[in-house]
């Protein structure tokens, strides 16, 4: 069975808010990339995936075992939360360790893949470092790590780049595309830039229902003629962002250059300019990316 | 056997757990029974080296000397003191340990293959195992002392050890078990304060009284006879308190897999915890 999680119809609700709503999706490939705004629902699709939430409705099935086997699906998937972080006072090796303990592993295959996947995650110096002392981004890629301990084949990744400075996020899309050569990556992000160039099929989210999928070139594609610059004279900024939707403002000198997307593809001023992941996601959101 | 030898050093590793032993082990000294200070002697006799006798009639000599070889007797009121406090800090170490699983920590270990009967079993059996090593060590030291104070050949050498887990095992498992389900249901040391509410409530308990959940008591050394006729009833009790404990530990591992599923799970501000 090839690497892959298909979902039907998957809903869940907390409460009056419905997080997920009737997401039917299949994703595959070495790199997947979820994105949506907050509250999209990306981060209750892992959570359920990594069974760890119940979803209400519909049905999910991970390389063909369903959820409800959750016991085996948790066994050929790796999971790591937006928020991961392990018991303070125990060393970087030992946290592998007992994690690695949790998933069945004996103390040989520990011992083993403890090497591999912190010198993986260039961690191997932090070995014996308590994990309260570890910095955000080394914290994060101890997540990756104990997430690829047991050798999943679908590693569910909830905002991979949160909180990590330029050079910690270059690091952590090298570590991911290289657990991306065997196995399937579902990467839930909000910045589209977290994923571009990772992964090359994307799934975007809103409000629980998927408003779009397929390549990121497609996307993009789509995105054609829709991206503009403008540039902007004093304090017409706050006028301009009323008008359309304002992906990002440069200084340049005494000048604001606005970059903004217009699904019409004719705002009536600008330039066009070539799109991007993030805009090519942006429209998608606000209707003009035809999902 | 790795993951509980694992649980059992992070236990061991553990602030309450620090606590707890150095209170037990306080406890048992300033309760007189570590070591004891006094032997059992018929009346007219003395003890030697110049300890402490405590004089019973004849046919209770031969009772302690015949049933009990001695280190039976020390070992009941051993027990009988160091019950109520085994079981208000052993739920200490059983809050900790499943109140360290917060939020990150939790999705990191729930979302492992081990099944929540061996997550939380493991867990209850190394808090149980570990609240038991130093009462075991304890045991063997007084076994020793009384071997010295008796002579090697009229002592049961093994009657601590026989004592504390007949005895005291049953109060571990249900203190364990109880500081281990409130944690898991509510991430609060709930359990901790109920033993202590009930360990409060069960203070003026009678002086022998052996049907006790909370804590048998056999507040003398001696009364061989008294504790036999009061044997049936602590077995029962015991056996009560044995299964109530595991009954604790089994609706723990319920809460662990309700938590592992968020059917049961707590908000926490705008997110679910």
């Amino acid at each position: 069975m090839e690497n892959c999680i298909e979902l039907r119809g998957l809903t869940r609700k907390f409460g009056n808010k419905t997080a997920l709503d009737g997401l039917t999706l299949r994703m595959e490939g070495g790199a997947f990339a979820l994105l949506g705004r907050a509250g999209a629902g990306k981060s209750t699709l892992l959570r359920i995936l990594a069974t760890l939430l119940k979803a209400d409705a519909g049905e999910a099935c991970v390389c063909g075992v369903p959820l409800e086997k959750a016991g085996a699906v948790r066994a050929i998937t790796g999971y790591l939360s937006e928020n991961f972080n392990m018991y303070g006072n125990m060393r970087v090796r030992e946290a592998m360790d007992y994690l690695g303990a949790l998933s069945g592993l004996d103390a040989l295959t520990r011992r083993a893949r403890t090497g591999q996947l912190l010198e993986l995650a260039n961690l191997e110096k932090e070995a014996d470092t308590r994990v309260r002392k570890l910095s955000p981004g080394m914290l994060r890629r101890l997540g990756v790590a104990q997430a690829l301990m047991h050798d999943p084949r679908v590693l569910l990744v909830d905002e991979p780049a949160a909180g990590l400075d330029v050079d910690e996020r270059a690091c952590m899309r090298g570590l991911l595309a290289e657990a991306a050569t065997d196995r399937l990556v579902v990467i839930a992000a909000e910045a589209a830039r977290d994923v571009e160039g990772l992964c090359p099929r994307v799934a975007v989210l809103e409000e629980g229902k998927l408003r779009a999928q397929g390549t990121a070139a497609e996307l993009i594609r789509r995105a054609q003629g829709k991206v503009f610059l403008a540039a902007l004279p004093e304090g017409a900024l706050a006028e301009f962002k009323r008008r359309f939707r304002v992906v990002s403002v440069v200084e340049h000198g005494e000048r604001r250059v606005a970059r903004f997307v217009d699904p019409t593809g004719a705002p009536g001023l600008g330039r066009p300019d070539r799109p991007c992941l993030a805009d090519a996601c942006l429209l998608c959101l606000e209707g003009g990316g035809e999902g | 056997m790795s993951l509980c030898w694992m649980e059992f050093q992070r236990v061991c590793r553990s602030a309450t757990y620090i606590v707890a032993v150095t209170a037990l082990v306080l406890f048992a000294y300033f309760q007189n029974v570590l070591p004891p200070p006094a032997l059992v002697v018929p009346p007219g006799a003395e003890a030697s080296d110049g300890l402490a006798a405590h004089t019973v009639s004849e046919e209770e000599y031969a009772l302690v000397r015949d049933v009990d070889r001695f280190s039976g007797a020390h070992a009941r009121l051993f027990c009988s003191r160091l019950g109520p406090v085994l079981a208000l800090v052993s739920a200490l170490p059983a809050a900790e340990l499943f109140m360290r699983d917060r939020r990150g920590v939790r999705a990191a270990v729930y979302a492992r293959e081990a099944s929540s009967w061996k997550l939380a079993g493991c867990r209850c059996a190394a808090l149980s195992a570990a609240m038991l090593l130093p009462v075991m060590v304890m045991a063997a030291t007084l076994t020793c002392v009384s071997a010295t104070d008796y002579g090697l050949g009229n002592v049961d050498l093994l009657a601590y050890f026989k004592y504390t887990l007949l005895w005291l095992l049953p109060t571990v498992l249900l203190s364990v078990g109880a500081g281990a389900l409130g944690a898991a249901l509510s991430g609060l040391p709930l359990g901790v304060a109920a033993m202590f509410f009930w360990g409060w409530a069960a203070r003026s308990a009678p002086a022998f009284c052996y049907g006790s959940l909370f804590s048998p008591r056999h507040e003398a050394l001696g009364r061989t006879e008294a504790f036999l006729q009061g044997a049936a009833e602590l077995a029962r009790g015991r056996i009560a308190a044995a299964l109530l404990g595991l009954a604790l530990i089994a609706l723990t591992v319920l809460a662990v897999e309700w938590k592992r599923k968020s059917v049961y799970a707590l908000r926490v501000g705008s997110r679910t915890a």
